[in-house]
């Protein structure tokens, strides 16, 4: 029979086994935690693994895990900040992003984006740096997606033999009662999708409420116009060859361009779109991108013998600029029509451009410049490698109506972020 | 009897002679007037406005040359005119250059000579700004949402456009149904494509390591209006891109794996996008692919040829990944390329780590 002695040792033995077991069960997590985060950092989501602790949910925590700079939390309304000037909305891949004024100035102006993955709606406060998940119905894998209004989107994924398929969402209240016999009221996606082969589509939210796309076929592409349901459809111009970049800078006007290549000229059309004349825009550029205000002025890049130039269009002619980035990088300001702001990589390796960039071979490190269009004064105002340590590379940037900020994509994270652009 | 077998023959004989006399006061009548222009002539007919180019495009620049070989133009005394305004006159100016307007907006030139011998002379003739496109896109594959033009590679073929930018002074344009369009491609008039609203060529691309040149004249049908197009066409190899492809997400189109790249996994997905070939899809049973990993040919699904996944069983490893193409129905359109993959690598402790997850190329 074994003494009171032994049965404390063997008792101690045991108790320091378990707690061994436990702190090497603790490590190994642990150990599998970074293997997780490597493994969401290598896919493009590099956020940091959600803690459920957070009191607004895991999916704001998976936001904005990793930010740059905190933002304020729904709990923490006392102790709202103000967003600060470049702002990344999310740190995972958004296939989408828009900003939407409010009805008032005194209103803050609300970003929107979508989640690649699951196609879940965001929306971010550019006042007190709020983001919330507006949406949470599961579209997987939206390659693109085009804001009509706050409260419609065009999705865009890949179907059968990479064809691209369009759904046309609406963002809607629904109330449902949960197990406890509480009326919930949520925010879901309701919609369906329009036509197949859709190669590009752009809007206007803020007058027309209609879209317009180019539909691709055998026979070539036409450029349509239609309801964001693909209703009403109605063709307004017809060409025999695909390859069109398509851009609507005031209600009457499209702009049609062909897609670029380095050295190969290209050509750029002004489509009315009431009697569907042709006019041409700008004609026989090598490497032609074009970012248009309206139907006589805009900003477009060139690429002729490894030179990358950015030019200005008026009714006046052509004038170079002194800046060396592409028009996809450009925006206008619509309040001072002659302000123009511009995205400009730090240095262009070696490539053929824009092709390397398209095909997401080469990737740059922009910073922001403000143009004047009238003086051709060029003005730096951020750059967010040598400020924030962050490198972008900025892709499809949009302004708000009432010109307080940008929202674009990183070209290589698909990260949506929002620059803000006013003075105060 | 005799008096009327006589009559009987030489009727013929007097109706032939008549015939011949009207036929040579006829041609008299038509030849001998040129004939006596080209004599002596008269200073109008052997003069000449020449314009370069004949059809100038909207915004550009025209020259526009008197020529004349029965006066002194050097000693002539030459006022010129545009839509009834003088804008130019001096001794010896038989040439200026002109501004063109816009679109439609018709210049009619008048240039009055007044030689050294006493002998006036008036010339004029109207320019009608056109211009005349020729778009392209070739008939190749580039993946969904790609942004740059679909290049052609060797058998592939290329679709062209004319647009012709025809536009009468009241600011109508002429229809493309009402212009006559003639395809010519290094200099060979394409006769089954050309015609009156034929404004459309589908042919094949350039060869290997070719280009060609496409032209298309273009004239309205009531010769109001005429324009020339010129594009020139290059052959392109096409080109085989690595994505990764990942379940939530897809297939990262905006961000190719680099030559060299880490990979922090220890598995990936990749899809690989053969630009410029001549499918409609990456995964066409048109386009056979060859993998290939650190050396050994690696079998993938037949359904999707040009995507695999490698994975790296011993944890950190590297692979270099080599990948062909070749197209089924036209030989010599291929293409190869080749990746190394640093399966496993510790981003943190190499140093490399950026915060945005960017796979760095190391040299």
């Amino acid at each position: 029979m074994p003494n009171t002695s032994t049965l404390l040792w063997i008792g101690a033995g045991v108790t320091v086994t378990i707690l061994s077991a436990l702190f090497a069960w603790y490590f190994f997590l642990s150990g599998e935690e970074k293997g997780l985060d490597e493994l969401a950092r290598a896919r493009g989501l590099d956020g940091a693994t959600p803690t459920f602790l957070n009191p607004t949910g895991s999916t704001y925590a998976n936001l904005t895990g990793g930010g740059i700079s905190p933002v304020a939390t729904e709990s923490a309304a006392a102790a709202r900040a103000k967003p600060p000037r470049l702002w990344r909305l999310s740190s995972v891949p958004a296939s989408g992003v828009s900003i939407f004024d409010a009805a008032t100035s005194t209103d803050p102006s609300l970003i929107q984006f979508v989640d690649r993955g699951t196609g879940n709606v965001f929306r971010a406060n550019t006042q007190t740096g709020n983001i919330a998940r507006l949406t949470n119905t599961l579209l997987p894998n939206i390659y693109e997606a085009v804001w009509v209004g706050p409260d419609k989107v065009l999705m865009r994924q890949l179907g059968e033999f990479d064809s691209i398929e369009t759904f046309s969402a609406e963002i809607k209240a629904a109330t449902s009662t949960n197990l406890s016999g509480e009326i919930i009221t949520e925010q879901k996606l309701d919609g369906k999708y329009i036509e197949r082969g859709i190669a590009d589509i752009v809007s206007r939210p803020e007058e027309t409420g209609t879209i317009a796309y180019l539909r691709s076929s055998q026979e070539g592409s036409a450029l349509m116009q239609s309801l964001p349901d693909g209703s009403e459809a109605k063709r307004i111009w017809q060409s025999a060859i695909g390859g069109w970049e398509l851009s609507w800078p005031e209600p009457n006007t499209a702009i049609l361009t062909q897609r670029a290549s380095a050295n190969i000229p290209g050509s750029s059309y002004v489509i009315s779109i009431q009697d569907a004349s042709v006019s041409p825009f700008i004609t026989g550029e090598r490497g032609l991108a074009v970012a248009a205000r309206d139907n006589e002025t805009a900003l477009f890049s060139t690429y002729t013998r490894g030179i990358l130039s950015l030019n200005l269009r008026s009714a006046d002619g052509n004038i170079f600029l002194p800046l060396r980035t592409f028009a996809d990088k450009c925006v206008w300001d619509p309040v001072s029509t002659d302000t123009a702001y511009c995205a400009v990589p730090s240095s262009l390796p070696a490539a053929n451009y824009p092709d390397s960039w398209y095909r997401g071979e080469v990737h740059f490190s922009d910073t922001w410049w403000k143009i004047n269009t009238a003086t051709l004064e060029t003005e730096l105002l951020l750059s967010p490698e040598s400020e924030y340590q962050v490198i972008l590379d900025v892709w499809d940037p949009i302004i708000n109506p009432q010109a307080t900020h940008i929202v674009f994509l990183d070209a290589l994270t698909r990260t949506p972020w929002a620059l803000s652009i006013r003075a105060d | 009897m005799y008096y009327n077998k006589c009559m009987r023959r030489a009727r013929p004989i007097r109706f032939s002679l008549i015939a011949l006399a009207v036929a040579a006061l006829i041609h008299l009548v038509l030849f001998s007037v040129p004939l006596f222009a080209q004599t002596v002539g008269t200073t109008e007919s052997l003069s000449s406005l020449e314009l370069t180019p004949a059809n100038p495009a909207p915004g550009s620049t025209f020259r526009a040359e008197v020529r004349n070989f029965t006066i002194d133009l050097e000693r002539a005394f030459f006022s010129w005119e545009i839509n009834g305004s003088p804008i130019r006159e001096g001794v010896g100016l038989k040439e200026i250059t002109i501004p063109v307007g816009k679109l439609g907006e018709v210049l009619n030139i008048r240039v009055s000579i007044a030689a050294q011998s006493g002998e006036t002379l008036t010339l004029s003739r109207s320019v009608r700004p056109s211009i005349v496109d020729v778009v392209w896109q070739a008939n190749t594959y580039t993946p969904p949402f790609y942004r740059g033009r679909a290049l052609p590679s060797h058998g592939s073929t290329v679709s062209l456009e004319a647009i012709a930018h025809f536009e009468r002074e009241n600011g109508t344009k002429v229809p493309w149904e009402d212009i006559i369009y003639t395809w010519k491609i290094n200099g060979r008039v394409i006769g089954e494509s050309s015609g009156r609203g034929r404004s459309t060529l589908t042919t094949f691309g350039p060869g290997l390591f070719g280009e060609m040149a496409v032209k298309v004249e273009a004239e309205s049908a009531d010769f109001a209006f005429r324009g020339s197009g010129t594009t020139v066409i290059a052959n392109t190899e096409p080109v085989l891109a690595l994505y990764p492809l990942y379940p939530v997400g897809g297939v990262a189109l905006h961000s190719a794996l680099t030559r060299v790249a880490d990979v922090s996994d220890i598995e990936l997905s990749v899809s690989a996008q053969p630009y410029y070939a001549a499918s409609l899809f990456p995964a066409s049973p048109l386009l056979s692919y060859e993998w290939s990993v650190n050396g050994e040919k690696v079998a993938n699904d037949d359904a999707e040829q040009n995507v695999i996944t490698l994975r790296s069983t011993a944890g950190a490893g590297v692979a270099r990944v080599s990948l062909s193409f070749e197209h089924a129905a036209i030989l010599l359109q291929e293409a190869e390329n080749e990746w190394t993959l640093n399966f496993g690598s510790s981003v943190f402790e190499s140093g490399r780590f950026n915060p945005f997850g960017r796979t760095t190329e190391t040299q």
